[in-house]
């Protein structure tokens, strides 16, 4: 019967799985501590707008505001 | 600033990954799983960068008392723990198919593990202590001479393998070793890297520095509700 010869490259050992898994699991470790630190640096700039806003309204701060 | 520069680090990561995906040919007598090599040793690389980063950073908190450096210090702490953690991770998985085992006690493994669990416990320190105000001073202190520490370790993991001959390979040999094509794509790789290792430590710094300066406005606003 006619059989196909083997592929040259059919030595090179099947590491697929161990690949995927190495760089899958960089990936997720890199991109959770970039979203990571996105979403703090988010948070904390509205904390600070929302505490500045509520400095702004509140009457100590009021009464030494010129009127415009 | 850093918008610009985190484009540019974010682009020559995909050119250094394309580089090595589709340029690259797959290496005969370990498969597609030696391909980890470019990001695991780029990986090392940039955790050796940012415990110097902190270690420097420490140093200057110890001798001028300025909390920016030791905001800093912090910052390329966390980056160094989250590249250690990609070097911990990437190298058991590259090991099994080519050691046999995910682990051994090799020395380079061995003083890596050291580090790591330096870095570890210099964050733990530095967030135990946080959570009270009194022992900030104690604490900031504490977490510098770790970072100090934690970098000395750096000559003894890169001279291990030939101070006690363990299995792990060396990357920088004066001769031999990698084809010109695999060390041009490592070179590009750990600049890379090392460039995306400042990023993640400047935007570290950043977060620092916002909660530094809302602490001390919840403080003042605190402080003015209490005097009406």
């Amino acid at each position: 019967m006619n059989e196909s010869p083997s592929p040259v490259n059919s030595t090179i050992p099947d590491t697929y799985f161990e690949f995927v898994l190495g760089y899958g699991l960089l990936w997720l470790i890199l991109i959770t501590a970039l979203l990571y630190a996105l979403l703090r640096i988010h948070r904390l700039t509205s904390d600070l707008k929302d505490l500045e806003a509520a400095q702004k309204n509140s009457p100590s701060t009021a009464a030494t505001t010129p009127h415009p | 600033m850093l918008h610009i520069l985190a484009l540019l680090t974010g682009a020559a990561v995909i050119f250094g990954l394309y580089e090595v995906f589709l340029l690259l040919g797959i290496e005969a007598s370990q498969g597609l799983v030696q391909k980890i090599f470019f990001v695991h040793v780029p990986a090392a690389f940039t955790m050796y960068v940012t415990l110097i980063m902190s270690a420097v950073a420490a140093a200057m908190y110890l001798i001028e008392k300025k909390v920016a450096y030791d905001h800093f210090s912090k910052a390329a702490m966390l980056s160094a723990f989250v590249f250690a953690l990609c070097v911990m991770i990437t190298g058991p998985v590259w090991a099994k198919p080519i050691w046999g085992t995910y682990w051994t006690w090799d020395p380079r493994l061995t003083t890596t593990l050291i580090v790591f669990l330096l870095i570890c416990a210099t964050l733990a320190v530095r967030h135990s202590f946080d959570r009270h105000p009194s022992r900030q001073a104690a604490g900031r202190k504490l977490g510098a001479i770790l970072a100090i520490v934690a970098v000395l370790d750096i000559p003894l993991i890169h001279f291990s393998v030939k101070l006690w001959r363990g299995i792990h390979p060396t990357v920088i040999k004066s001769e031999g070793g990698l084809s010109p094509e695999f060390r041009s794509s490592l070179l590009w790789m750990s600049l890379s890297m090392i460039a995306l290792g400042i990023v993640l430590t400047i935007v570290f710094f950043k977060i620092e520095s916002l909660r530094d300066r809302l602490k001390i406005m919840t403080q003042k606003h605190l402080f003015e509700k209490g005097m009406r």
